[in-house]
């Protein structure tokens, strides 16, 4: 979850200095890549969601479509 | 089955089910579903605008059409197999739909109805099989019904089929009718061709319905670091077997493949893996980059992807002098950060400084594969192997070599006929089954080069601009031979034939006597064209016997020409130069430059007379490898690799006992007379050993010339002779007594006619020369020699 975004790593020089930036860069490559795979998560999550609810309403919808469908024509036709 | 009548129920819900697809299809799914979305929208329309009359009946009959649509495409576009094992519940959704109510079912009205189905047209097209002609064969078939859907279900379970298919019905029909089996032998064709097709068409059918492969989803790709390096110097195979949907098939089974796998998995670091070229390396890693995205691979390899480097493409980038090495150093480092990235490099001796546009990395790739920290896999021929491990043997060690192996001939043929299909969809052509075969057996035969099943595919490929009509046949597979080769291979058109059943009397145009000889040369070589020979073996192989100077190479050169077309056509090696052991190197080395290389010479021009001259005086070594040649025609070279002299002509030739026929022919004995008294004298004496006289399909006798055929030989000279003034329009002629002159004159016991060209020169050309110079002669002269004019 916390692995770098796309193994974009920098290694650290001789200097503290480059110790701080190279730390500062997997930082932001850590932190872009929870972030992505996080909302990536949500957002499937989120699909399996839908797809669930569209499942569970199309077994209650199903059979009652002919029936709305006759309903509706019967109606358009009758005064 | 047989006992218990099988009757199909064509009123079952599958069979309506199938029926009412059918009718309605493709077509009737796309209308439904097009007026339901549009009366659908026009209601939410009509709603809005309050027009709630319009709204209900467009909502009502858009529902409605909606139904439809989804039933359709749910129940009724597949047929599902049903649950039990009754033949209804078996067959497949097309067939219980193309099935006839009505009349009773037959074996004739199964075999039409048939019709309607292309599996029947992919059978019968690809066995070359008029259709129309089956139909009146089985209007009267004895054939029960009852044995076609037995015979169709055995065929269906062996194929691991979960329905039975339409064209495995019509295969049966055609297997078990008899009047249809005779017409089937009529076109050459048994019940392995019938199945064959089949088989394919299954493998078809299977590879139709395979569902789109997909790369593990859309985060599957950020398990890999970016590669823009890998991207512009190689070909990432796993995105381009998704991106194409590719398929390999069987090859995802091999056992190429798992021998790849297995060392992958057992962190070999890099794997050499070694094949002839054609032998399918680069299939196998296709494959093997398929059962990654298939998720078929073990954990250790899971997520892998395969990426392939182009040689070429790296050498053309480097622009200055160590350019190239520090792209290879980058294109590791890439695919090792990557993660998950198995390198392959094809053709990977390129890389190891063999071969035209090569350079030398193996420097680089040494600590890459010691750290083992990023699998490669590198392909290339055994040759290249051998000769990486005799150059750098410490590179070589760390490979873990793989091995592949030719096919057998059935998985050959199998793989041969699924290129086919791909080669029938990109060339809009048909393949019938007989060309794969044709392929598969003249490529074994005349491209010993490369390996199965490459060489069949590029025969198959060569064949389809010779389609005629756009059905590729036998026949167009042995046009591209023999264009390619320059060799004849399909049956003799008439012309040629004539040719062959005159070919004595072609090779009498410029050879004078020795009946038998060229009688035995000819029978052999028709016999050869004909087919009836061996095809394992050289086209004919002779020993030709006799003194010096009666016809033997003049007979090698007829041969030559009236065979192969050309004198020229002619491999010609003294054997008196190969009397050492070690003369066995030469004559099978493989240096592209080493003219005493008898394997060289046959490599350039297969189609070709190998007239070995003296063959007596060869070393037993020499003789021993000559053995193989006329028992195998093949020998191999000192790489490992075979040269083939199946379609050549071999000639020995020898004086060994010349003495003794010209004391026979002396005494007017006939030369079958003493035929086997010569053969005893040369084994007896040490000279030729039983093993190589009988090697040869014929020890050919050659008797001295006499006087009369002599005076012939001079004719044919002069006749050369006029050839050449032609261009000065101005012939010669020699009366009688001064032809019997110049017989007398150039004839030598010990050397035959050979003298006689001096001769004639001396005394014909030399005299004609100064007569041209002197303005004696010009053009429109005809100059008749008589013996007084001869400067002897």
């Amino acid at each position: 979850m916390f692995a770098p975004w796309r193994r974009i790593v920098s290694y650290p020089g001789a200097s503290m200095s480059d110790h701080f930036h190279a730390w500062l860069d997997n930082l932001v490559s850590r932190i872009i890549g929870f972030l992505v795979r996080f909302f990536v998560l949500i957002t499937a999550g989120l699909t399996l969601i839908i797809i669930f609810l569209f499942s569970i309403a199309e077994l209650v919808i199903w059979p009652c479509v002919p029936v709305v469908a006759v309903a509706a024509i019967v109606k358009a036709i009758l005064p | 089955m047989k006992n218990e009548p099988v009757i199909v129920n064509l009123y079952s819900k599958r069979a309506k089910n199938a029926r009412l697809g059918r009718k309605v299809g493709r077509k009737g799914f796309a209308s439904s579903a097009s007026v339901s979305v549009s009366l659908l929208v026009v209601a939410v329309l009509c709603f809005g605008f309050h027009e709630s009359r319009y709204g209900y009946l467009s909502l009502g009959i858009g529902l409605l059409a909606g139904m439809w649509a989804l039933w359709y495409k749910r129940d009724l576009a597949v047929i599902a197999p049903g649950k039990s094992s009754q033949l209804d519940d078996t067959l497949s959704g097309e067939v219980l739909a193309i099935l006839p109510t009505k009349p009773e079912l037959s074996v004739a009205t199964l075999w039409k109805a048939l019709g309607d189905s292309w599996q029947r047209r992919f059978i019968t097209n690809h066995l070359l099989l008029p259709p129309e002609q089956i139909d009146e064969l089985l209007a009267n078939e004895p054939t029960s019904l009852q044995d076609i859907w037995a015979k169709a279900t055995e065929m269906s379970k062996a194929q691991g089929d979960s329905v039975i298919e339409a064209g495995t019905i019509a295969a049966a029909i055609l297997m078990l009718s008899e009047p249809v089996k005779k017409q089937l032998s009529l076109y050459k064709l048994h019940e392995a061709e019938v199945v064959a097709v089949t088989k394919w068409l299954d493998r078809l059918l299977k590879e139709t319905e395979r569902p789109k492969q997909h790369f593990g989803g859309i985060a599957r790709d950020w398990a890999f670091g970016f590669t823009p390096l890998l991207n512009q110097f190689g070909e990432n195979i796993s995105v381009a077997i998704m991106r194409h949907n590719a398929h390999f098939g069987t090859l995802t089974t091999a056992s190429g493949v798992q021998a790849i796998t297995s060392a992958l998995e057992n962190h070999a670091g890099a794997i050499a893996l070694i094949g002839e070229d054609g032998v399918g390396k680069t299939s196998h890693m296709y494959a093997l980059a398929q059962i990654f995205i298939e998720g078929k691979a073990s954990r250790k390899l899971a997520y892998h992807q395969v990426i392939g480097l182009d040689a070429g493409a790296i050498i053309s980038a480097a622009r200055y002098p160590g350019e190239l090495e520090q792209i290879v150093i980058q294109l590791a480092n890439e695919a090792a950060h990557a993660g998950h990235v198995i390198l392959f490099l094809d053709d990977a001796q390129l890389f190891f400084g063999n071969g035209t546009g090569s350079f030398d990395a193996t420097q680089i790739l040494l600590p890459v594969i010691q750290s083992r920290g990023l699998p490669l896999v590198m392909a290339m021929a055994p040759g290249d192997y051998q000769r990486l491990r005799n150059q750098n043997s410490t590179f070589a060690n760390l490979l873990t070599p793989v091995v592949l192996q030719e096919p057998d001939e059935p998985s050959t043929l199998e793989v041969v006929s699924d290129a086919a299909s791909r080669l029938e969809n990109k060339h809009r052509v048909l393949i019938a089954y007989e060309a794969i075969v044709e392929a598969y057996r003249l490529s074994g035969r005349y491209e010993q080069e490369q390996a199965y099943p490459g060489k069949a595919i590029l025969l198959l490929e060569q064949a389809i601009s010779h389609a005629d009509d756009r059905v590729v046949s036998a026949r167009s597979v042995q046009d591209a031979i023999e264009q390619s080769r320059g060799v004849r291979v399909g049956s003799a058109a008439p012309a040629e034939a004539d040719q062959l059943l005159n070919m004595e009397a072609r090779i009498h145009e410029r050879m004078i006597g020795q009946d038998s000889a060229v009688k035995a040369v000819a029978s052999a070589l028709r016999r050869a064209r004909a087919g009836v020979a061996d095809p394992r073996r050289p086209i004919g192989s002779f020993l030709f016997l006799g003194p010096t100077g009666v016809g033997k190479t003049e007979l090698a050169k007829a041969i030559a020409e009236c065979y192969f077309g050309n004198e020229a056509s002619m491999v010609r090696l003294d054997m008196s130069e190969y009397q050492q052991p070690d003369d066995v190197q030469r004559l099978l080395s493989n240096g592209q430059n080493d003219t005493s290389s008898l394997i060289m010479a046959i490599r350039q021009q297969p189609f070709t007379v190998v007239l070995l001259d003296e063959i007596e005086k060869a070393h037993p070594n020499v003789l021993n490898l000559l053995l193989q040649m006329l028992d195998e025609g093949s020998l191999t070279d000192v790489a490992g690799r075979p040269a083939s002299f199946k379609d050549s002509i071999i000639i020995g030739t020898s004086n060994a006992g010349a003495t003794t026929i010209r004391d026979h022919v002396g005494k007017g004995e006939a030369l079958a007379s003493f035929e086997q008294a010569i053969t005893d004298e040369l084994i007896s004496s040490g000279q030729f050993k039983p093993e190589l006289l009988n090697r040869f399909d014929d020890i050919v006798l050659f008797k001295p010339l006499n006087s009369e055929e002599l005076g012939q030989i001079v004719q044919l000279m002069i006749a050369d002779i006029n050839k050449t003034l032609s261009t000065q329009n101005i012939s010669v002629e020699l009366t009688k007594d001064a032809t019997v002159k110049i017989v007398e004159a150039g004839y030598d016991a010990r050397l035959g006619a050979r003298p006689m060209r001096r001769t004639l020169q001396r005394a014909v050309e030399d005299g004609i020369a100064g007569r041209i110079l002197r303005g004696e002669a010009g053009p429109g002269d005809h100059i008749v020699l008589d013996m007084k004019d001869l400067d002897l």
